[in-house]
């Protein structure tokens, strides 16, 4: 049976949520979950984790909605969540070796599909090299196709250093994936 | 293959830092005329364009989330939440204890089955008023209504269906379901 999906604003179900009303918590969760699980599996490179960190920033959303003021949208503040809990998950998993990343939903023919693994392969492990802050910056950027003032407001920097940052990723990037052809 | 370097620039003078936010961002060219006809710029965006080809196919895979995720982050934050509230059905063989967030959840969905409805929050409350101690609950409802449904037929549907579903379900006796349509949206079905 086809389940209901409500269309109101995020903010009208954050008003709710902040009441203590889980349903409503519950159709954010549905809503963000893939960017969240998107953006953790970016960031982190394992899919392992990434689900932890899902779970966890989804977990932490619920435990400090009530500090939620609106100032900025709920989408930007959940992926500043998501960026924070990778931060503590990768922190604490500094030593540990990346995972294979399973490449869910893209079925393509068997020869083509060994091809595209090793290359988004290839391209996260370059990417889960760079340093954090250039890859938080460039994950929103690639990924998750946020603005520069959007991603200096979830990493809260400036508009400028997040183009400082984004330079610095591409000239790593440059070097890694051409030196690699 | 050597890439083009950012930082530097092309005999043309083009920056080929310009040209390569351009093919990472895809975005339209500063300078599209020059770049049309310039031999050095079409060699380095093409050169650009290969190398950053796994990234954007990257971009564009699906991800999907796993399928458990949200039942997980529902079940940690009922943890969270809970308090401790049950309903009590005294029986000579020994009692049935039923928590009420169980009530809660069985009000939810049957409200949530009625057409009309695009959304039902539930709260409960054990033992108030009427009925045997411990065995009687009131449902509070408060729930986001489909425009255009006429809510004083949606609040008798619901009653009527949670009351069955509780009863049904758990032996309760349901003392009043009381529902307040709190907001009205559109809504659409899923998956």
């Amino acid at each position: 049976m086809p389940s209901k999906q409500l269309q109101a604003d995020d903010s009208v179900l954050v008003r709710w949520a902040q009441d203590g009303h889980s349903e409503a918590f519950e159709q954010l969760v549905r809503r963000h979950r893939v960017r969240v699980y998107r953006t953790a599996l970016r960031l982190t490179g394992d899919a392992h984790t990434a689900d932890d960190v899902a779970q966890d920033a989804f977990i932490a959303a619920w435990r400090s909605l009530r500090l939620f003021r609106a100032e900025s949208s709920f989408t930007t503040w959940l992926y500043r969540i998501v960026v924070n809990q990778a931060t503590n998950s990768l922190r604490s998993r500094r030593d540990e070796p990346v995972d294979e990343v399973p490449v869910e939903g893209f079925h393509p023919g068997a020869d083509t599909e060994a091809i595209a693994r090793e290359g988004s392969q290839r391209v996260l492990s370059a990417i889960v090299e760079l340093p954090f802050e250039q890859r938080t910056a460039f994950v929103l950027r690639l990924f998750e196709d946020l603005t520069y003032e959007d991603i200096a407001q979830v990493l809260s920097i400036s508009p400028d250093a997040v183009r400082g940052r984004l330079h610095r990723a591409r000239n790593q990037l440059t070097k890694t994936l051409g030196g690699e052809r | 293959m050597t890439p083009p370097q950012e930082s530097s620039s092309l005999p043309c003078g083009t920056d080929v830092d310009e040209l390569t936010v351009q093919v990472v961002e895809r975005t339209p060219p500063l300078d599209p005329e020059h770049q049309a006809g310039c031999p050095y710029c079409r060699a380095a965006l093409a050169e650009l364009s290969v190398l950053w080809s796994p990234v954007h196919a990257l971009a564009e895979e699906d991800v999907v989330a796993p399928t458990d995720l949200v039942q997980r982050v529902l079940d940690e934050i009922q943890e969270l939440d809970y308090t401790g509230g049950r309903a009590v059905i005294a029986a000579v063989d020994g009692d049935t204890a039923i928590a009420v967030r169980v009530v809660a959840v069985i009000a939810r969905k049957a409200a949530d089955s009625v057409d009309g409805t695009l959304l039902a929050m539930s709260r409960v409350s054990a033992g108030v008023e009427v009925g045997a101690v411990g065995r009687s609950v009131v449902v509070q409802l408060d729930l986001i209504a489909a425009l255009g449904v006429h809510l004083p037929a949606l609040s008798t549907q619901i009653q009527r269906t949670v009351r069955d579903h509780v009863a049904a379900l758990t032996g309760l006796s349901v003392v009043a379901v009381d529902v307040s349509v709190v907001e009205v949206a559109e809504g659409i079905l899923g998956g």
